[in-house]
């Protein structure tokens, strides 16, 4: 193994195809990116050099329907974090803990995840619609008519109806990251905490928690990248509706883009994301430093 | 060290063969391929079957070309041939909207200018004034199929059972939809979600309060146009009471075009205003409500300049062809053929009006879309929909006041400075 890493031309050109690939499908486009959010450019003619003014209409104009976006992206990364995790973690925990069927829950709570968004958007599509949607439906029945609500049509209602499909779909993947982080974990250490008379909880809180701690850094920086960045199912199920309540920056630079022929501006807003995620990642590792055990 | 270098060797020649066979293969298919992209994906699009018959008329009468035909969702389609065009990947022959829309093509130099490449004899088969939205600097950029316009559909069978009047004032139509309302049933078919479908009601109750001049003026951004006029003010207030009458659904905001036609469509909602291809679905052979629609011109407002006989519409969508294309003439000749022959399945099915002088026995026409014609055929004028004589960025501005105002986030004085905006 050693020979292998010290053989330096090896490394080269085993890493090289993959960089390559992550040079011209990442980097690549993210300056050009850069660079066409200087310009003034409806995508299809010629570009206009105009300098920062798109990140200043961006930022400043009092019309910017931007920041409202923004502030709904920080709402999806704040019920990933505290609501999604959290979720994630239990289950994880409980299946560790050896439940009857083990490898049937978890395949069943990792089938959301592997299901495409667009599926899943159509589908809470309809559990959410008024007249025939399950959720009303169910609600009717139980005769709770006045709690019956246009879920995804009232401003109101809309971010958190938004916020079920995303957490329902990604808690399997994390549930399933922790799950194998705990069951990494030398089991002697459970029997030395079983020995000195530690219960289930104490355990979990004081033995699992700060064992699993790498990995719970790694799903904390997916979920939050991950619902910065979030289109697919909020495209779906609302796209950005009603009149932008659901708006996230995502969806508006996608329209700004190809709707509005505002090439420039939207590819400010797809700079603003990569940095904002940039910026959250540094942060996330300065705040849970890696371990030296 | 070898044999690494020798099964590197291996897999970069098996990828040059594989990639160069595939490259040969595209090459000779392309010469005899034309790529055709248009909306109307979903079997209850209305031009859907006759655009079929006329892509299988031109297969049969052209069998030495290869169609590549790709139909898409009207809304996710803008997306997809805008990013084709930019990416100089588009099609030969698509469909597109005329106006502003095409506009910003034409400046980019994407589409061919069509009238460069037939001859007078074919182009005078066009019927006058349809080339109007699609010709610019004295060039033509793209062909019309079909002369569309907006009317209000009414079931008459549901009016006849409530004892209602069909409305031709702004007033009794209130009525109407009050009486509706109050007997439970939703007065009017809307689907928000689309956008275009509420400017579809927008544009008409402009077209009435301000009247054609100034609606002309404001959608094409002429000099003096205004959108805080008194006539424009008049419109935002109207459409306001409409809405706060409780005239659409109560989830018209959530729900997409297709979705609010299905109670039309069974039979459960009286009114709809939407474009005239709306009567081939009316009338199709498992419609709830064959026969029992009629199509009446929009009400006129009481101290509006409107003209009940002024249309929203005119040729607006037509099939362009990509200045890319390698095949020009072939592709002016597919495209010339699918704009006359579309023009003439469509109007036989009751799907649009004919753009194309052609001879087609009256008597198999729908009656429902000769009455259209017949209503039109006394039109004072045409106007092309807002948002579509609007270019890229100011017509999603329209869309999305006209969906503010219909989710009940601006007043009408808000409405009309935001239209403002449009004209700085």
């Amino acid at each position: 193994m050693d020979k292998i890493f010290s053989n330096k031309k090896a490394v080269c050109v085993f890493i090289l195809p993959a960089l390559i690939l992550f040079i011209a499908i990442v980097f690549i486009p993210v300056f050009m990116s850069g660079y066409y959010s200087l310009l003034d450019w409806d995508g299809i003619g010629k570009g206009k050099f105009i300098g920062l003014q798109n990140y200043k209409e961006l930022f400043f104009s009092k019309n910017s329907s931007f920041w409202p976006a923004a502030r709904n992206s920080f709402l999806y990364a704040a019920v990933s974090i505290f609501i999604q995790l959290p979720i994630s973690l239990l289950l994880a925990l409980v299946l560790a803990n050896g439940v009857k069927f083990e490898g049937f829950y978890r395949c069943v709570f990792f089938i959301p995840v592997i299901i495409s968004s667009v599926v899943i958007g159509q589908l809470w599509m309809k559990i959410y619609n008024t007249d025939y949607g399950l959720l009303n439906t169910i609600l009717r029945k139980m005769g709770l008519d006045n709690c019956c609500r246009m879920w995804l049509g009232d401003k109101n209602t809309v971010l958190g109806a938004t916020f079920v499909p995303m957490l329902w779909q990604y808690t399997g993947y994390h549930m399933l990251l922790m799950y194998g982080a705990i069951k990494g974990i030398s089991p002697e250490i459970y029997e030395a905490a079983k020995i000195d008379g530690s219960g289930s909880v104490k355990t979990a809180f004081k033995i699992t928690i700060p064992l699993i701690r790498p990995m719970l850094r790694v799903c904390l920086t997916f979920s939050l990248i991950g619902s910065l960045k979030i289109f697919d199912l909020v495209y779906v199920l609302t796209n950005g509706g009603p009149a932008g309540a659901s708006e996230v920056p995502a969806t508006l630079m996608y329209k700004t883009i190809f709707l509005r022929n505002r090439y420039g501006l939207g590819s400010a807003m797809a700079v603003f994301i990569v940095i904002e995620c940039l910026l959250f990642t540094v942060a996330i590792q300065k705040i849970f430093p890696k371990d030296d055990e | 060290m070898k044999r690494f270098v020798k099964v590197c060797g291996i897999i970069f020649a098996s990828l040059i063969l594989f990639g160069g066979a595939a490259i040969a293969k595209e090459k000779k298919a392309k010469q005899t391929t034309l790529k055709v992209w248009s909306i109307w994906s979903a079997d209850s699009e209305s031009n859907k079957a006759p655009f079929l018959k006329t892509i299988e008329e031109y297969k049969k009468s052209h069998p030495e070309v290869k169609i590549e035909l790709t139909m898409t969702e009207a809304e996710a389609y803008k997306t997809k041939i805008r990013t084709a065009v930019a990416a100089n990947d588009a099609p030969d022959v698509f469909y597109y909207n005329a106006g502003g829309i095409l506009k910003s093509f034409v400046d980019a130099k994407k589409v061919l200018p069509i009238s460069d490449y037939m001859s007078k004899e074919n182009m005078s088969r066009i019927v006058d004034g349809t080339l109007s939205n699609m010709t610019f600097n004295g060039k033509v950029y793209q062909l019309p199929y079909t002369l569309a316009c907006s009317v209000m559909f009414v079931n008459t069978e549901l009016f006849d059972k409530y004892n209602v009047k069909i409305p031709e004032t702004w007033n009794e139509l209130l009525k109407a939809v009050k009486t509706f309302k109050d007997a439970g049933i939703t007065p009017m078919a809307l689907g928000g979600k689309d956008r275009w479908t509420t400017c579809m009601y927008t544009d008409l109750i402009m077209l009435r309060a301000a009247g054609y001049d100034e609606c002309d003026k404001a959608f094409y951004k002429k000099t003096g146009a205004n959108f805080q006029s008194a006539g424009m003010k008049l419109a935002a207030e109207k459409f306001e009471e409409l809405i706060k009458a409780g005239a659409f659904p109560k989830d018209t905001i959530a729900i997409t075009r297709d979705e609010s036609e299905v109670p039309f469509y069974a039979g459960r909602i009286p009114m709809y205003v939407n474009g005239n291809w709306t009567a081939a679905n009316c009338q199709a052979a498992s419609s709830a409500v064959k026969g029992k629609i009629k199509a009446v011109r929009f009400p006129t407002i009481e101290g509006g300049k409107g003209n009940i006989n002024d249309f929203m519409g005119g040729a607006a969508e037509g099939f362009c062809v990509s200045s890319k294309t390698k095949q020009k003439e072939k592709a002016v000749e597919l495209c010339a053929y699918l704009a006359e022959n579309h023009s003439r399945n469509a109007y036989m099915a009751g799907a649009g009006m004919p753009t194309w002088k052609m001879n087609v026995d009256d008597s198999k026409i729908d009656p429902l879309i000769k009455s259209i014609v017949d209503l039109t055929s006394k039109a004072s004028n045409f106007l092309l929909w807002g948002n579509t004589a609007l270019e890229g960025n100011d017509s999603e501005t329209m869309m999305d006041i006209v969906s503010e105002m219909l989710a009940g986030d601006i007043t009408s004085t808000q409405f009309c400075s935001k239209f403002q905006e449009i004209l700085k």
